[in-house]
């Protein structure tokens, strides 16, 4: 039960502080609207027509980045709590990273990480 | 509390009520003052005094200011550094009106300040005219120790501000962006009184082959005088000949393969009233030479020669921009450096006043697809393009060149560039003044390396007057050169693998420049702009401690090289986005005009100190490298080679540095030593006759070349024999590279477009001019 007063302060606490940061900035800050500031940033040059599509391709490189960058995310609590995981738990991250490998040499045999 | 008591009326009491508000006001303030976040819009030398600041001797770090942000988004404070022009204006403006609040803005340098030196048609007299500015920097450009002073001030000035005021001050700023969007600066300045200059051209006929030969294919009529001054082989051709004349160049035995330059020349009380100048040259044969078409005032009508060689479009577009000449089959005939804003005008001409600058329209909202300024020759897609800038305030396009990409996804399927958004009057300065106060606007034509601009200008000067400088002269200006040579190949590496996205090589590179720069500094005064050469030689000698100083660089930089080496060569990450990227065909390099590292990477071994020797240059070995397949990595490795061969030179140079004067004692064109200027009069009129009228060369006209860290430098002089120079065009290595950058990056992926724009060294200063 204590581990869960734990997270819930620590629920708590993220809300806070994430909250109180964008109040804050908002009402300590001067705030003038208007101009140009909601502009599409180009260098410098106000842009000359709104962007109409974008490429399919970048879907799938946004969704492959997802993937793997959420992939190495797990690892994080499983670095760290490798020590009370002993063998057994060990063993199954490699088995995690296997099945990474199986999709990365997939992808990449595929060309998916060429753009064309 | 009310705010407006008078500070005897607090009591005790008052004072302990509100010292927790007080304290969190400092508090805020306070951390306010720590969070700066500056966004470097960096566009000339100073953005070069500004690397210095951002790397290792410096550390801007220090101040927490290390990331720098290249958007208005994420940063709250503007760093303007180097000229503003016109052009740029309205950039900056977007930039500032982007800039979430609070923001403040550093004005770095005495152009951003106050246009410096450059009271010409296109330099913005002062950022102020069109955004508030919190902290100036003197200088040009300032030293390092002074922006990080003017970070400092910042702080404090945050830090002092109470809350009230930074409201009324973010209350007048924002009217202040109000007003100043409605009247667009719009300065005039009275025409001045031009002199009337008689103008005579010297005529010697000379019985040269060529001249035969040509006369003999374009028959008697197309040729209408030729001369030789000074070794320079001048041909007019009438202007129906012109097209032929130029074809025929290319054949034997004239066999021209390279197109350097095209000037326009305005005699303003002659008729027919304007030259158009080409100059060309054959790297089989080594010789030059330069063919002259008048065109009349009053129907500025000519042949466009870019049908029979490409590199002519831009130059015809340049002599379109400032003179006004109408090219008949030109591809693409529209301004290339001036703004929108001249309409018909034309700023080159000797009726335009030097400083008259012209309205320009500031954005207010984004530009509706009718009203989209004409894209030249751009293939419109059958699905939607996209059509994205790259530049002008990009790091990768080093803050003043502008791509419009028209991309698919991450290819670039079509581009087309802007360039002129440095373009600050060179030759109409020159123009206003005299031949010595000249070489401070030289060494400001390519800023990375300003030592070589100013010894190529002295030497075209000197070129025309037929003078040659005392042996000491000459050797130190190769040592001053060549160290110069590897400060700006050290940059354009730096810079280049630095877009790559290998930010340590840059540093190690930046340290080998830092102890140019000490040197340079004892010797002048100055770290960046030295206006050390004078016409005749230079201004001082060296400091006693030179040799030493020299020696102890020589002994430095092999290690910074081997680094280099280490770092990148050897990166196998490095070479994968360097091999194969952005090559150049021989055929390529040489119909554009490439010169310099940029033509050698691509296989031609074509260097002026070797063909065409200078300053004692056939007295030193070394060798020129050349690359096979013209690609980044090739303009890379030629460029290490050459620093490598720079230090060669300078390791026997100096230790063969001949003693003896350092200019001629020539009263008609180097001052007298100060003591003597004080103690006699012959001297003291000498000093007042030079400086108030200059060194007057004879009447005539020269192309002074010289191998300049980008490639050939050249100065095409128009003398009247007046104390002003009639006329300079600068030939600049940069101008021939980037015209091929379009025509490049079509097919590339943007990636590859950053790669390909850093390995030619883009240098705004004499790109634009």
């Amino acid at each position: 039960m204590n581990q869960y007063i734990a997270l819930l302060i620590y629920l708590i606490v993220s809300v806070l502080v994430v909250l109180s940061m964008s109040f804050a900035s908002e009402m300590l800050g001067p705030n003038v609207p208007g101009g140009l500031k909601k502009l599409t940033y180009e260098s410098g040059i106000v842009p000359e027509a709104p962007v109409g599509y974008f490429s399919v391709r970048f879907y799938r490189v946004a969704m492959l980045f997802m993937i793997f960058d959420v992939a190495i995310m797990a690892l994080y609590p499983w670095a760290t709590t490798l020590s009370s995981l002993k063998a057994h738990g060990f063993y199954n991250g490699l088995a995690f990273f296997a099945i990474m490998a199986v999709a990365f040499v997939y992808v990449w045999r595929k060309g998916g990480f060429q753009w064309h | 509390m009310d705010v407006s008591n008078p500070v005897s009326d607090f009591t005790e009491a008052d004072v302990s009520r509100n010292i927790l508000a007080t304290r969190l006001d400092a508090l805020k303030r306070w951390a306010k003052s720590g969070s700066l976040w500056p966004m470097p819009f960096g566009t000339a030398c100073c953005a070069i005094e500004f690397m210095a600041v951002a790397s290792e001797r410096y550390d801007v770090g220090r101040f927490g200011s290390e990331v720098l942000r290249y958007s208005p988004r994420q940063a709250d404070v503007l760093m303007v550094l180097g000229t503003i022009t016109d052009k740029m204006g309205p950039v900056l403006k977007t930039i500032y009106d982007q800039m979430a609040e609070p923001k403040w803005v550093i004005c770095m340098g005495a152009c951003a300040t106050s246009g410096g030196f450059y009271r010409s048609y296109h330099v913005m007299q002062g950022i102020d005219e069109i955004i508030p500015v919190d902290i100036y920097i003197p200088g040009c450009p300032p030293t390092p120790e002074a922006v990080l002073r003017s970070i400092i001030m910042l702080e404090e000035k945050i830090r002092q501000q109470g809350v009230a005021s930074a409201k009324r001050e973010f209350a007048e700023r924002a009217q202040r962006l109000h007003t100043h969007t409605e009247d667009a600066s719009v300065t005039s300045l009275d025409p001045p009184s031009l002199e009337l200059i008689e103008f005579s051209t010297r005529t010697d006929d000379v019985n040269l082959p060529w001249v035969a030969e040509l006369t003999n294919r374009l028959g008697l009529a197309a040729i209408e005088t030729a001369t030789d001054f000074r070794g320079d082989f001048t041909i007019r051709v009438a202007p129906g000949a012109l097209i032929a004349a130029c074809r025929l160049l290319r054949e034997a035995p004239f066999s021209m393969d390279m197109l350097m330059d095209i000037a326009g020349v305005d005699y303003w009380t002659r008729d027919p009233r304007f030259d158009v100048v080409y100059h060309f040259y054959s790297s089989t044969q080594r010789h030059r030479i330069r063919l002259k078409v008048g065109v009349s005032e009053s129907a500025p009508l000519i042949d466009s020669i870019a049908g029979e060689w490409p590199a002519a479009n831009w130059y015809e577009r340049e002599v379109y921009d400032l003179y006004g000449m109408q090219f008949r089959g030109h591809p693409d005939l529209r301004r290339i450096l001036t703004h929108d804003g001249f309409g018909d005008l034309h700023p080159m001409r000797k009726d335009y006043p030097p400083g008259l600058r012209q309205p320009i329209r500031y954005p207010t909202e984004a530009v509706p697809a009718a009203e989209r300024s004409p894209r030249g020759e751009m293939v419109p897609l059958d699905i939607h393009p996209t059509i994205m800038n790259i530049g002008p305030s990009h790091p990768s396009m080093h803050g003043t060149f502008r791509l419009i990409a028209q991309v698919d996804g991450e290819r670039v399927v079509d581009a087309d560039v802007e360039l002129g958004y440095l373009h600050r009057n060179f030759e109409k300065m020159a123009e206003t003044h005299t031949y010595w106060q000249t070489i401070p606007y030289c060494d400001r034509l390519n800023y990375v390396s300003p030592m070589c601009n100013s010894v190529g200008f002295a030497l075209a000067v000197e070129k025309l007057l037929g003078v040659e400088v005392p042996d000491r002269a000459q050797v130190l200006r190769v040592i001053l050169n060549e160290l110069s040579r590897v400060m700006d190949h050290a940059v354009c590496i730096g810079t280049n693998v630095l877009d790559l996205g290998l930010m340590t090589d840059y540093f190690y590179l930046w340290e080998l420049r830092e102890q140019i720069y000490d040197l340079l500094e004892s010797c002048s005064g100055a770290r960046l702009h030295v206006s050390y050469v004078r016409i005749g030689g230079f201004s001082d000698d060296v400091p006693p401690d030179f040799v030493e100083q020299v020696r102890r660089i020589l002994h430095a930089a092999p290690r910074i090289l081997k680094d280099t080496e280490t770092l990148v060569t050897r990166s196998a990450i490095a070479r994968s986005r360097m091999q194969g990227v952005g090559a150049i065909s021989q055929k390529d390099a040489l119909e554009f005009g490439f010169t310099g590292p940029n033509l050698r990477a691509s296989g031609v071994a074509y260097d002026v100190r070797k063909d065409h020797p200078y300053s004692g240059y056939d007295q030193w070995e070394f060798e020129i490298p050349i690359g096979r397949q013209g690609d980044v990595f090739d303009r890379y490795l030629v460029r290490m080679e050459e620093m490598r061969q720079s230090l060669r030179i300078v390791g026997q140079a100096i230790e063969n540095l001949p003693e003896g004067p350092i200019f001629w004692d020539d009263p008609r064109i180097t001052l007298a030593p100060k003591h003597r200027v004080y103690t006699n009069i012959e001297d003291l009129m000498r000093q007042f006759k030079l400086i108030m009228e200059g060194i007057k060369p004879p009447v005539g006209e020269v192309y002074g070349f010289s191998e300049a860290a980008n490639g050939e430098l050249g100065y095409y002089i128009v003398s009247d024999g007046g104390g002003r120079p009639y006329r300079i065009k600068v030939r600049s290595p940069s101008f021939a590279h980037y015209q091929l950058y379009p025509r490049m990056v079509r097919g590339m992926d943007v990636s590859d477009v950053i790669a390909t724009i850093g390995s030619l060294n883009i240098v705004a200063g004499e790109l634009d001019r």
